[in-house]
Formats: structure tokens, sequence, C-alpha cells
């Protein structure tokens, strides 16, 4: 078989025991990503894979844990009853979610079908960082809502273009999408592996090199541009 | 990852590279290859110049797909694309050398079905097997994504010391779930998404797949 050696696991154990140092971004601008050395750059964009609740929330949570203890701004996109066991896995490590709620620091919303409408609550959100003197903004989305709220993989690419333009190395905003397999189309995951330059899988977080291009409007127009060796003529 | 450091595009003249088609792009015996596509025309890309070059090569070819495209292949799109190639399918299929088969729901079936083309293969002569499979014919007769993903993890640990037998097994992603898809992507070393070929960082040793999934059956059953 060829290639032995590069067919073991990569990426970073997100267990985080393994190897204490950051490795995903510039050491110039990284953020800590919850778990002991596994920091991705600001501005990543991080798609999640998961099959169960348990797996999303032990992603999830470290992700917002994280994000309210060093001040960041932090947007959940959520279905509220999927909240209630985020918070109560946030209290159990002593995180004041109920004042993160009041103050604003933490705001919990409903995904919304129109692209548009998502628009606005991403600059309310900008906008409230900047109102509260945040630096860093935190977004997590939970996906289920989008892929039930639209039709077609060309919508969700278009969803992910409201994402790259509000993201990116020079915003201080860091993006975990929450995939579960089980309620998703191969077709969703698959385009999701294309518009995610970060992936995390089981307990892995790596680069992801289905990604096509790093600004996801480009998937559109150039559906073959990625690396490895080409079967097109 | 560019070309020349590609183990893909591997030397031609070593004895343990396969050509996979037109271009060139090389792969090694045992190689297991999962093909992530929608519709016939992006399948037909890969597929049949992996059957042509193995056909051309003197290989032992099995394409295993659904039960409805093998009873009369020659109105199957498969062939259409070999035969654009310019390869005599039929003459393939008479002499044997191509075996088109539908899929087994047991892996113990499909393990027979592999041992009786391999004895077939040795006594024609031929070194090296092809086989691809259209796994939309797992869609009828693997019960979940799990069993799936069984069948992946027990092919793959299989194919790993057949080192006669190269395996590409091709997903129509919009027939699959997710969680089919993403099992594809656990149990495949090499991937091929819109016609790149490259490792694939998702994939996991077999035995470990395997346990987890023996692991996960015994504690929903006790």
């Amino acid at each position: 078989m060829v290639a032995e050696g590069a067919l073991r696991r990569r990426g970073i154990s997100y267990d985080g025991h393994s190897d204490p140092s950051p490795r995903l971004g510039s050491t110039m601008d990284l953020l800590f990503f919850g778990r002991p050395g596994i920091y991705s750059a600001r501005g990543a964009h991080i798609a999640h894979f998961f099959e169960e609740e348990k797996e999303r929330l032990t992603v999830l949570a470290p992700f917002i844990r994280t994000g309210l203890t060093a001040n960041n701004q932090c947007l959940l996109i959520t279905e509220p009853s999927r909240f209630a066991t985020l918070e109560s896995l946030l209290r159990v490590v002593a995180v004041d979610v109920k004042s993160a709620l009041v103050s604003g620091q933490l705001v919990v919303c409903n995904g919304l079908a129109q692209v548009s409408e998502m628009s606005s609550i991403f600059e309310e959100t900008l906008s409230r960082a900047r109102r509260a003197g945040r630096k860093a903004i935190r977004i997590a989305g939970d996906m289920t809502w989008v892929l039930g709220g639209i039709a077609t993989t060309k919508n969700q690419l278009e969803w992910e273009v409201l994402y790259g333009r509000y993201a990116g190395p020079h915003a201080n905003l860091s993006l975990l999408c929450q995939y579960d397999n089980g309620n998703s189309s191969g077709a969703a995951i698959l385009c999701a592996l294309q518009i995610h330059p970060l992936s995390i899988t089981d307990r892995f977080i790596q680069e992801n090199p289905f990604y096509l291009s790093r600004h996801p409007h480009m998937v559109l127009q150039e559906p073959h541009r990625s690396r490895g060796s080409t079967l097109k003529q | 990852m560019s070309e020349s450091t590609n183990p893909l595009a591997g030397d031609p003249g070593s004895e343990d590279v396969l050509f996979f088609e037109s271009r060139a792009v090389y792969v090694a015996t045992g190689a297991h290859i999962v093909h992530i596509f929608k519709g016939e025309e992006e399948r037909s890309t890969v597929l049949a110049p992996f059957l042509k070059a193995g056909l051309e090569a003197g290989d032992q070819c099995l394409l295993v797909t659904e039960p409805s495209a093998s009873p009369n292949l020659t109105d199957y799109s498969i062939t259409d694309g070999l035969v654009e190639l310019g390869m005599d399918v039929e003459g393939a299929l008479n002499t044997e050398q191509l075996v088109v088969t539908e899929g087994r729901p047991k892996v113990e079936e499909m393990s027979s079905m592999f041992s009786d083309l391999v004895s077939k293969a040795k006594r024609a002569g031929r070194r090296q097997m092809r086989i691809a499979g259209d796994m939309t014919w797992a869609l009828g007769k693997m019960a979940s994504s799990e069993k799936l993903l069984e069948w992946e993890a027990f092919y793959d640990r299989y194919a790993g010391h057949e080192t006669k037998f190269v395996t590409l097994c091709q997903y129509d992603h919009t027939r699959f779930g997710g969680s089919a898809v993403m099992a594809a992507l656990r149990t495949h070393p090499l991937a091929i998404i819109s016609c790149v070929v490259q490792e694939n960082p998702f994939y996991q040793d077999p035995h470990e797949v395997l346990n987890e999934v023996y692991r996960g059956r015994g504690s929903s059953e006790s």
C-alpha cells in the first residue's frame, strides 16, 4: 500500500493531552479553542461533523466557555431547546451563563431562513462587541437549522458566503459550524467539506484537504480547484 | 500537494503501481479509493478510464452494482463510458475479464464472491484485480450507515492484505445520507472528490473502526 505512514490519522487529538503546543494558525494571532493545546487562528472557519449529541457538546461547550472567560462576544445559533443542555454543562464548570445572557455577551438565537436576515444578526453582533469593547467574536452554528431551512446546497453555499464576508484573519471572528451527520444529506456534508478550511471529526481537529477555496463564493465559480492530482483532462 | 510529491503520481516503472487512467495518475496495488460524486457523467469520468486501463492491462475487472444494472449490462450507462473510450465491452464480458454482479448484504457472501473471482483470475493468468463498487447497491441491502461502515472497514482490512487488488468505491452523494458519506471517508485511505484524487485524512485504521462498531453494538444489546 502506498504512503503507509500518511494513512495514520493526522491532526491534533481533541483530547489535547498528547501535544501541548499550539499548531493551527499563526502564533501571532491565536484563539484558544477550549481544550489544552488546541488553538486556531482568529478568523478560522471550522466544520465539526458529529454523530451524537454528546459529541456536539464536547466541542461546543469548551468553545463557548473559553470565549466567555476571555471576554469574547459569543453568538450561538441554535434552537432554544438544544441550548438547555449546553447551559447546564456550562454551569457545571462555573460559567455564569445567566449573567452572560443578561449582559449580552452571549446571544442565543434561532437561525433564520433568509441570508439577509442572518446578515442583520451578524451586524448586530459586531456592533454589540464594539460597544462592549470586546476584541474577539465567536460564533457557533448548529447547522441543523440551516439544512432544514434551505432547499439546496447552492443556498447552503450562499449562507457560507455570508459567513465568509464576516470571517477572515482580520475580523477577529471565529466560526464553528456543527453538522449532525445523521440529519444531513450526503450533498450537504460534501458541501461543508468543500467550504471549511478546518474540520473536526471524532476527536481530531485538522486542516481539511477537500476545502476548495478560501472564499466560499469561489466554490461556485471554481468547482475543481483543490490540491492533489486532478483526473480531469 | 503538488503532483510531484503526490504518492498517487507514482513511478510508472515500478511494479507496485497501477496506471489509474489517461493522465499521469497511478495508485499502488492494494489501494482502496472512495469517489464521492454527483450524477452519471461524473461517475463515468472516473469509472470508465479506471476499467479501461484495467482491461487494456489484462487485469481481472469486477463491477459490483445495483441489481437492476447487472442483468443487462449493455443497456447500462457504465458501458456507454467504456464504449466511448473504444473498449470492446461485450468481448470482455464474454471472456469474463469483466464481471458484473450485484452486491450482497452479508459479509460472508461478498467474501465468497471475491474468493471465486481471485480463483478465476488465477486460472486466467491475470496478475491484477480491479474492483469497482457502485455503492448504490448497498442502499437497499444495508440496513444502516453503521452496517455500511462495518462492511467498508471489513473490506479495507481485507484489501489491505490483498496486494493484487485495487478497489474503487463510488458514492453518489445525492443518494446517500451524511452518515454514510462520513462512513465512506473513514474507511478509504484515498479519496476522489471533484475529480481530484488525494490522501484522505479522515481515514481510520479498519481495526479501530470495527472495534468501535462492535463495542457500540455490544452496548446497545446489553
